[in-house]
């Protein structure tokens, strides 16, 4: 199994450390080898600085992808913004000769080259191409027995031109992951609509945003949802922490607990939640907490 | 050269465009090969269920032109052909066809449909969109021409596996001949027509919009499900079984996309979802229509005011464009989140989402443009330019319809005798040497003998025998007077059984024959063949049709279909026994054509019909030729007009055929098809065979609309393309360009069609030349149909600011300033301006009053003129030989009046390339005796043909003038409406006398001929 370099970004080991736990023990037990990528800044998140300054987006993204490629390793992350703004930004460098060159001119001062050596990999799609269902079939000790209302976010399946994972409408390769692991992905209402949070909105109308998240939420509930799994920590900040605040603003209560695909791995290999960090996150609820075998 | 070229052409392609061409081609006499890939002809046209926007059946107005096609003398139809090569140049071409193995000996089949039954393999119907199954042996269509079934060779069961052969036992003609290979074919031709049409956009490459739902559905499924043939026998009703109440189309799945490479408008699509929103209203006025739609393009004749009518009929258009249809996971429904005009996101489920799939161009176009080194345009399709509409980039092929681009129907017809009309000009110097003229033995004398009928009962296989007891019906024929041989055919139809019938008719001497069988409209010309064969009189012919009245009405009750079947012979009998030998008259016939209007469509008529071998007279009001040409400066790909117009100018002027007159108009016209005679105004007299209307339109002077007249810088499109020649003003900053500026309204309720490209060609035109100065277009819906929506996105690239505004809601333009209400912002816009462009629409000019009258052809609404029928007979007129062409019309873009002129050049030529008119033999005529001079008669023909006369009569020494009626031989059609409307019965329709009725209708009573010494074979009725 190939070694890869782990890019943290921001919100995971700020706030969701448990997803961060989780990524490394999956894949460890999966024979995957992470390094933590030095000197990592934040990747910069796609919606805000590439709408606003492309050249200060392109070049801090692309010294991430270069220290990764100084390292010699495709470079992993877990988050769909990290993912969108590197993947973008590494592809564009790999095709543009004008982008390139004026991205290397700025990197030229800190001593560094973009080359064009190495793929950005987001753990969803690298665990279903690389790794496979089987192998991860093979990994479970403790199938988990949950209804799971699966969350792929936008940029982990959008542009479909850039990313080629296939149909962009009815995705299934994260639903198989899903499968693997003995729960069951339930269809639900708008499954692959927006968690509210991204393109600055969280920052900026936090209301609509709220109500983005509230209406996925009513959908995974009524479609029998025991709970979430999304592959990116801003969505999971969204709809975790989100629920607070729709009580707090709008007083309507919903607790539906939201576990990131590392996590939920996690339970299938017999971690306990705890060690998974799942009780670090801020919604739980006594019957789930019975399903996936926790102490609350 | 000219006797290098071949005599022949090749249609490649059996719909409604090949069909066209083909019939124009083969009346002009030159050999058409009319080549069709499926099993029969008809194309996408048979598979709609009505038209828009006057709701006729598809399928009725079109099977006739199948029919005519299938027996033309000069056609020569080659289905489930494909093309596989052509070579050779102009003039002579060689045609590679590979003739597929049908595994059915088209000599044999009479298409019965025994077979079917029989045949155990089911396979999906792809002329049903896949909502049912045919078998493995099959006709696509229950009206397909040729009616020769086709084996399915990859699921056969016998041609896969070696079993069954169940076909082969059922059929008693021993048609099935599974020994069948593929042959190729070599033919030569002199000219070659492209029709291959277009391919229905693939809904499965958006999958966001679901197709594979059993509530989605594309606008051809839902056609389908409309068609009383269709797969769910005309009811809505979707592959659960369901019955939808709540219906959606979202327009514009696979066009105006550029992200799949599809930035064009299909054209088509907002139409015939209107149309079909309006037709499943009719089958079930409770339904809830809803179209999504960007912009409503009903820009072609009559469409706004079809729109207007189904908005009022309750049909909702949502001005949006929802990303895709949306399931619920939970409850299995399907809805559209889409954002309304204010901006709020809204969501409605649906029982069914029908997508309105684009038309796309086919990979048979691309596979022949390679065979032949025809060059393709950006999107595929065949390239074309706008003087040359239907001519490709290689001399001697030519291309119509959709294979261009989408359009609709009549513009697909014009287009069709368009290159007709091209490919008879270039092989004018050979016509009618490939043709053969069917000679017939000399009829057998009739002095009113006693009538000797034979009469032949059909058991069409099991169709007919299985329920109907044929020899009972034999046997009783037997008897009836005047009957003097009665025999059955198991196929009357086959090529044996006419043999047969000749045989019966010379050994028993027969002056009259029946045969009861099947419907008169296919079968009856081929049994009026066999009686010329064997030198009877076709009218001494008469069909009893107990298949479709008898056997297929009453399958369940045999007994009463045989009575029935009985009483239908004996009505035949009945009326065959008064018929008479009836003839067609050969009339003399003027060799030259009169275009009225020398604009670009007259000019384009004129050198076509000259280019045939004819002399044409042009006459033009004006004292230049070019019409409106001549204020026009660019058109809309950017060529200049002036260019355009000098180059056909000097063509019309250099042709030795066309004589001009310009400066004149018409004084008076008489006469008919054939010989007309006319006077202008500045004394000259003409003769003429047939005309063409081409008087055209101009733009309308948009007064009081907008402050027109009040403020010096509103001006009129026109107006602006004459400061643009000069370069506009440099102190214009801001121009605001206000759509249907007089037109869409009580007065012009029309869409005058060009308004829309016209004003993206000036604003991109200004953009280009000043890109600082700011646009602004104000409009209802943008209306760049086809390939021009590439003007669109050009403007909106530029730069040029698109305001929707409603008819309610108008702008108010202010000295210097305009207001308009935006949606999007919920308020007023005040937009300060240096010039207002007005797009006013085309009106006509005052002088098709006057002309109508002259040529008694109808003015419709706005006083464009009237076509015979607005799909299929767009160039022609009812009354024969007078054709119109261009914006006389309704308002067009340049190509599609040329185009148009073409069409009506080839029309005309249909009639100008025959050495002598023939009549046709039933037709009505005047007892002058009898007719009281009312007119009646005048008013209830819708050719034409009867006109009053001032005769002189002298009666017992008193000598008055008076009024009768006179029928033209040449224009009457026979169908009767005159003589059923005289009110003195001086009028008799020849073949359907009262005599002949009546003594059918005592038949069908089975009463005695009381009367019958009082009644004459012309009709004289008695007081009985």
């Amino acid at each position: 199994m190939p070694k890869l370099s782990f890019f943290l970004g921001c919100i995971m080991p700020n706030r969701y450390p448990g997803i961060e736990i989780a990524t490394k023990k999956t894949l460890e037990k999966l024979g995957v080898e992470l390094v933590e990528l030095p000197g990592a800044s934040c990747c910069p998140a796609p919606g805000v600085f590439r709408s606003f300054d492309k050249a200060t987006w392109l070049s801090i993204a692309a010294r991430n992808v270069v220290l990764s490629e100084e390292l010699g390793y495709d470079l992993l992350t877990v988050c769909n913004g990290c993912f969108g703004s590197l993947v973008d930004a590494n592809n564009l460098l790999k095709e543009d000769a004008a982008e390139r060159e004026a991205t290397n001119k700025i990197l030229k001062q800190i001593g560094h080259e973009f080359k064009g050596t190495i793929k950005v990999r987001h753990i969803i799609e690298f665990l279903h191409s690389e790794v496979g269902v089987d192998k991860i079939k093979e990994a479970v000790v403790k199938p988990v027995d949950l209804k799971v209302a699966v969350h792929y976010g936008c940029h982990l399946i959008k542009p479909s031109k850039e990313r080629h994972l296939g149909s962009t409408e009815n995705p299934r390769f994260f639903d198989e992951l899903v499968e693997a692991v003995g729960a069951e992905s339930i269809d639900y209402e708008d499954k692959l609509a927006c968690c509210g949070a991204g393109g600055g909105a969280r920052t900026a109308v936090l209301d609509t945003a709220l109500l983005m998240a509230e209406a996925k939420i009513q959908h995974a509930i009524a479609a029998g949802a025991d709970c979430f799994v999304d592959a990116c920590p801003f969505c999971h900040l969204e709809l975790d922490v989100g629920q607070t605040e729709i009580a707090k603003k709008f007083g309507r209560e919903y607790n539906l607990p939201v576990l990131h695909y590392s996590q939920l791995l996690g339970l299938s290999m017999g971690y306990t939640p705890e060690e998974m960090g799942i009780d670090m996150n801020y919604i739980t609820n006594d019957e789930f907490m019975k399903k996936i075998g926790g102490d609350k | 050269m000219a006797g290098d070229k071949i005599g022949a052409a090749a249609v490649i392609g059996g719909g409604i465009a090949g069909i066209q061409s083909a019939l124009d081609l083969a009346d002009s006499g030159i050999k058409v090969y009319l080549i069709e890939s499926g099993p029969s002809i008809g194309g996408t046209m048979s598979q709609l269920d009505k038209t828009f926007p006057t709701m006729d059946c598809a399928m009725c107005t079109l099977s006739p032109k199948l029919v005519d096609a299938e027996r033309h003398p000069n056609i020569e139809l080659m289905t489930y052909c494909d093309l596989v090569g052509i070579s050779g140049e102009e003039g002579n071409f060689t045609v590679t066809i590979n003739k597929k193995a049908r595994y059915v000996d088209e000599t044999k089949c009479i298409g019965c449909e025994i077979c079917f039954a029989k045949c155990p393999v089911k396979v999906p119907d792809e002329y049903n969109e896949l909502l049912g199954k045919h078998k493995a042996i099959y006709l696509p269509f229950p009206q397909a021409v040729p009616k020769i079934a086709v084996i399915d060779a990859e699921r056969c069961l016998y041609l896969t596996k070696g079993k069954c052969g169940n076909c082969a036992k059922a059929c008693e003609a021993g048609a099935i001949d599974y020994e069948q290979k593929d042959k190729q074919v070599d033919i030569p031709v002199g000219a070659i027509i492209l029709t291959t049409g277009f391919k229905p956009f693939d809904a499965a490459k958006l999958e966001q919009y679901h197709v594979e739902h059993t509530k989605v559905i594309t606008s051809m499924q839902f056609e389908r499900m409309l068609s009383s043939s269709g797969p769910t026998d005309g009811h809505i009703e979707l592959m659960d079984g369901s019955r939808p109440k709540r219906i959606a189309w979202i327009q514009c799945v696979g066009s105006r996309n550029p992200e799949i490479g599809n930035p064009y408008c299909s054209a088509v699509c907002c139409m015939y979802a209107t149309k079909e929103a309006m037709v499943a209203k009719e089958h079930d006025p409770t339904l809830d229509m809803t179209i999504f739609a960007i912009d409503v393009r009903a820009f072609g004749k009559g469409f706004e005011e079809f729109y207007q009518r189904a908005k009022t009929a309750g049909v909702r258009y949502i001005r949006s464009r929802p990303n895709g249809v949306d399931i619920n996971p939970v409850t299995d429904d399907v809805y559209v989140k889409y954002e309304s005009e204010e901006g709020a996101i809204e969501r409605e489920v649906f029982d069914v989402i029908v997508l309105s799939i684009g038309l796309t161009p086919s990979e048979e176009t691309k596979q022949i443009a390679e065979m032949a080194g025809i060059e393709l345009d950006e999107f595929g399709n065949i390239k074309t330019d706008l003087t040359n509409p239907v001519e490709t980039s290689v001399p001697g092929i030519f291309a119509s319809g959709t294979i261009q681009g989408p359009k609709d129907i009549p513009d697909t017809v014009a287009d069709a005798s368009g290159a007709a009309a091209k490919a008879g000009a270039m092989l004018a110097g050979v016509r009618g040497t490939l043709v053969t003229k069917k000679e017939y033995p000399d009829e057998t004398p009739f002095n009113g003998d006693k009538p000797r009928i034979g009469v032949v009962v059909c058991r069409c296989g099991i169709n007919i025998g299985n329920v109907v007891d044929v020899p009972d019906v034999v046997t009783y024929a037997d008897t009836l007077p005047g009957v003097v041989i009665s025999k059955e055919e198991i196929y009357a139809c086959s090529g044996d059984s006419h043999e047969r019938i000749g045989e019966m008719i010379k050994e028993h001497n027969l002056n009259r024959v029946v045969v009861a069988s099947c419907t008169p409209r296919t079968h009856e010309p081929l049994f009026q063949e066999t009686c010329r064969n064997a030198g009877l009189n076709p009218f001494f012919f008469e069909l009893a049709n107990i298949r479709e009245h008898c056997s297929w009405v009453h399958q369940n009750e045999p007994e009463k279909a045989t009575v029935k079947a009985k009483d239908t012979v004996r009505i035949a009998v009945a009326k065959s026994s008064l018929a008479e030998p009836l003839y067609t008259q050969e009339l003399s016939l003027t060799k030259s054509a009169l275009v009225v209007g020398g604009g670009i469509a007259g000019m384009t008529a004129a050198l076509d019909i000259a280019n045939n071998g004819f002399e044409v007279a042009l006459v033009e009001m004006e004292p230049e030729l070019g019409g409106m040409l001549c204020s026009i400066k660019n058109l809309h790909n950017g060529q200049k007009a002036a260019d355009v117009l000098s180059e056909i100018v000097a063509k019309v002027e250099a042709n030795p055929k066309v004589t001009v007159h310009t400066g004149t108009t018409l004084e008076s016209v008489a006469g008919a098809v054939g010989n007309f005679r006319a006077t202008l105004t500045d004394g000259t007299e003409l003769e003429f065979g047939t005309t063409i209307i081409a008087t055209g339109a101009h733009e309308f002077e948009p007064e009081g609309y907008f402050s027109y007249g009040k403020y010096e810088n509103v001006v009129t499109q026109l107006q602006l393309e004459e400061m643009l020649e000069k370069s506009l003003d440099a102190d214009i900053k801001t121009v605001v360009m206000i759509q249907c500026a007089g037109g869409r309204n009580d007065e012009r309720p029309y869409c005058s069609r060009v308004c829309c490209i016209n004003a993206m060609k000036n604003a991109i035109r200004i953009k280009e030349e000043s890109p600082d100065t700011n646009i602004y277009v104000l409009y209802r819906d943008i209306r760049t149909y086809s390939v021009w929506e590439e003007l669109y996105i050009k403007a909106r690239e530029l730069g040029i600011f698109f305001m929707r505004y409603t008819e309610d809601r108008e702008p108010e333009v202010g000295d210097g300033v305009v207001n308009v209400f935006d949606h999007l912002l919920g308020r007023d816009v005040e937009i300060a301006t240096d010039l207002v462009v007005l797009s006013a629409p085309m009106e006509t000019p005052e002088l098709n009053t006057e002309l109508s009258e002259h040529f008694k052809v109808p003015l419709g609404s706005n006083n464009f003129f009237l076509e015979a029928h607005i799909k299929l007979r767009p160039v022609d007129f009812a009354t024969d030989g007078i054709f119109l062409c261009g914006t006389a019309q309704s308002p067009k873009l340049i190509d599609e009046s040329v185009a148009q002129a073409s069409a009506a050049a080839s029309r005309a030529c249909t009639i100008l390339t025959r050495d002598t008119l023939e009549t046709m033999g039933n037709i009505s005529v005047v007892d002058p005796e009898r007719c009281i001079g009312c007119g009646n008669c005048v008013t209830v023909c819708p050719y034409e043909a009867p006109t009053m006369q001032d005769v002189t009569v002298t009666v017992e020494e008193i000598t008055y003038t008076t009024k009768k009626s006179e029928i033209n031989p040449t224009l009457c059609k026979g169908c009767g409406s005159c003589a059923s409307g005289c009110p003195a019965n001086a009028i008799t329709a020849r073949h359907f006398t009262v005599g002949m009725m009546l003594k059918s209708v005592r038949a069908f009573a089975d009463i005695a001929d009381v009367a019958e010494a009082g009644e004459s074979a012309t009709g004289e009725m008695t007081a009985a």
